[in-house]
């Protein structure tokens, strides 16, 4: 079954993108279940500013492809320059930003039919790595591997 | 549904070098679809 995919979209403010779906690492099976890599990426040559619309885009893109596949997706949040409001209280890297607005959508959308469990790894050298595991719920417990491999990995 | 967030705050030097390795390699991976656009959006001539 492959599981690559490429989707390109074009905003109506004229950004364009193209999210791309991957196994990674390939062909590995200790959860029994596929681990999928995605990448958001701005092509096109300007700074982006998100909106409701494009990350709602985003997220139709995500879990209708979790609809079609039974797998865990890996989201690495991009780390590339975001437009960010200038009179945020908060200071976040474009990374975290990307990261809480993605949370925000996905607990907007008060769904139970998909799990998301975000995973933040502190870098005091290079920035904090902000990710998230999405998946079906029915596979949790999978889910719940992944994430226990990780704590594990690091004792 | 969403699962309160795991936050390794001290995280192990081989928890990091995997990590920064994903970085990179998340780094060249969007390099190659920046260089493969035109693909995807042709220019309009």
């Amino acid at each position: 079954m492959n599981l690559e995919l490429e989707v390109p979209f074009e905003t109506d403010e004229g950004y364009q993108y193209i999210v791309s779906f991957r196994e990674f690492p390939p062909n590995q099976s200790n959860y029994k279940i596929p681990l999928i890599d995605i990448s958001i990426t701005l092509v096109s040559d300007n700074i982006e500013t998100n909106s409701l619309k494009t990350l709602n885009k985003f997220i139709k893109i995500v879990l209708e492809y979790l609809e079609k596949n039974d797998v865990i997706i890996y989201y690495y949040c991009d780390t590339a320059p975001i437009n960010i409001r200038q009179n945020r209280k908060e200071n976040f890297s474009n990374q975290e930003f990307r990261f809480n607005l993605f949370l925000l959508m996905f607990n907007k959308m008060k769904d139970n039919t998909f799990y998301l469990q975000p995973v933040i790894i502190s870098d005091d050298e290079r920035g904090n790595h902000y990710t998230s595991l999405l998946s079906r719920t029915a596979n949790i417990e999978k889910v719940q591997l992944v994430k226990s491999d990780l704590e594990n990995f690091n004792k | 549904m969403k699962a309160q967030t795991l936050h390794i705050e001290k995280p192990s030097k081989e928890l990091l070098e995997f990590f920064r390795k994903l970085r990179a390699e998340k780094e060249e991976h969007k390099a190659k679809l920046i260089a493969k656009k035109e693909t995807y959006f042709p220019k309009s001539k």
